[in-house]
């Protein structure tokens, strides 16, 4: 049985015939199910928490990336699968191939299940990455080294599932990463620079430094500062950090060319 | 329910770069390939291949399978395949590899043993 969680913002007039062709398709689909409309005041990890007690084998998310993340969490080591029908800007769409709105319906239709891993930071899990604007911290991988800022980093990312960018071009090797793999049991550590202002459009182009990967990586204050984390872009934890990997965390419904 | 195959995990998906803005300090393992363009204290491994950057330098021992070489080291190596020495490469220890090529301006102090040890040495006759 299906779980429609409604993100609160498509309350808003200007979605209902979005949210109309949605609900029309799904039934066209044979896979409409429970609906939730969520508010602010509903948690949406408590919604799933109490839905999952009956017959729910799959969650569908219509909305947000933010609320997408908050759904993963919820259902991270369970045998329910997690969909998407996104509405509005969404990272997550284009790493997941997953189209906007109402095409997105015959993708969860189609149920191409992937396993995922998922990112734990001081024991709660977290879908995207972790992103620490700081280089004033140790930074100890694996239990076997550790990596120390020699000049010019300015921030460090911990990726599970998200976009990186990465590319390199040297005279014997070259290497181009779109995205992060969150199949491979491993996290992807970007170290960037700060970023370089071109003239004469004044546009911020980020410079990434070095591309680790590692299972586990642990993070401590150096000097007396405090410093904060930002966790899947909503959460804020501060340092020290215990992040690591979860291998196979997660059943994902994804599109055929998904980046993952 | 189409479950989509697992696709086995590549090394060629992995490739470290540590940059010149970063120091790694300890015991290095990497599966895929890693590019060297900043500086290592310790030792490195991988099953792939190890591209040490110009200006780049490693205090320690290497393990690779193959290896090219434009920066540091002052340690001993040790490849499975092949080594390219390029003009600025600068090694100072010993070196065992299977094939090996050195371009002119390359410095190079130590020991080298090239070819595979079961190619060279003659078999055992029994009587």
């Amino acid at each position: 049985m299906y779980l429609y969680l409604y993100d609160s913002f498509l309350v808003e007039q200007k979605y209902r015939k979005t949210i109309d062709q949605i609900e029309t398709r799904l039934t066209d689909l044979g896979i409409s199910g429970r609906t939730i409309r969520l508010t602010i005041l509903k948690n949406a990890r408590e919604v799933i928490k109490d839905n999952l007690r009956e017959e729910i084998d799959t969650v569908v998310v219509i909305g947000s990336d933010k609320l997408f993340s908050e759904s993963a969490m919820a259902l991270a080591g369970t045998e329910v699968t997690l969909g998407f029908i996104p509405v509005g800007e969404s990272a997550m769409a284009d790493i997941l191939d997953i189209p906007k709105s109402i095409e997105a319906c015959d993708v969860v239709s189609g149920r191409r299940v992937q396993k995922i891993d998922l990112g734990r930071i001081n024991g709660q899990y977290f879908l995207n990455s972790v992103q620490i604007d700081s280089a004033k911290v140790s930074v100890k991988c694996d239990g076997l080294y550790q990596i120390v800022s020699s000049g010019g980093i300015k921030s460090i990312k911990i990726v599970n599932l998200d976009w990186l960018n990465f590319t390199l071009t040297e005279p014997d090797i070259t290497i181009e990463k779109r995205a992060s793999s969150a199949k491979d049991g491993l996290l992807e550590v970007v170290f960037s620079k700060a970023p370089r202002v071109t003239f004469p459009l004044f546009k911020k182009i980020e410079q990434k430094d070095s591309l680790f990967y590692v299972k586990r990586i642990q993070f401590n204050v150096l000097g007396d500062r405090e410093i904060m984390a930002r966790v899947d872009n909503e959460r804020i934890l501060k340092l020290p950090l215990i992040i690591e990997i979860v291998p196979n965390c997660l059943k994902l419904i994804v599109g055929r060319s998904h980046l993952i | 329910m189409a479950q989509e195959k697992e696709h086995k995990f590549k090394p060629e998906d992995t490739q470290t770069v540590i940059g010149a803005g970063v120091k790694v300090e300890g015991k290095f393992i990497a599966v895929g390939d890693v590019v060297l363009k900043g500086e290592l204290s310790g030792t490195l491994d991988t099953e792939s291949s190890l591209f040490l950057e110009e200006g780049a330098f490693i205090n320690g021992d290497m393990t690779a399978k193959n290896s090219s070489l434009a920066g540091a080291i002052k340690g001993n190596i040790k490849v499975q395949d092949r080594v390219a020495l390029t003009k600025t490469a600068k090694i100072k220890g010993d070196l065992e590899v299977s094939d090996l090529s050195i371009e002119a301006g390359a410095i190079f102090n130590g020991r080298c043993a090239i070819g595979r040890t079961e190619d060279v040495m003659p078999k055992e006759k029994t009587v």
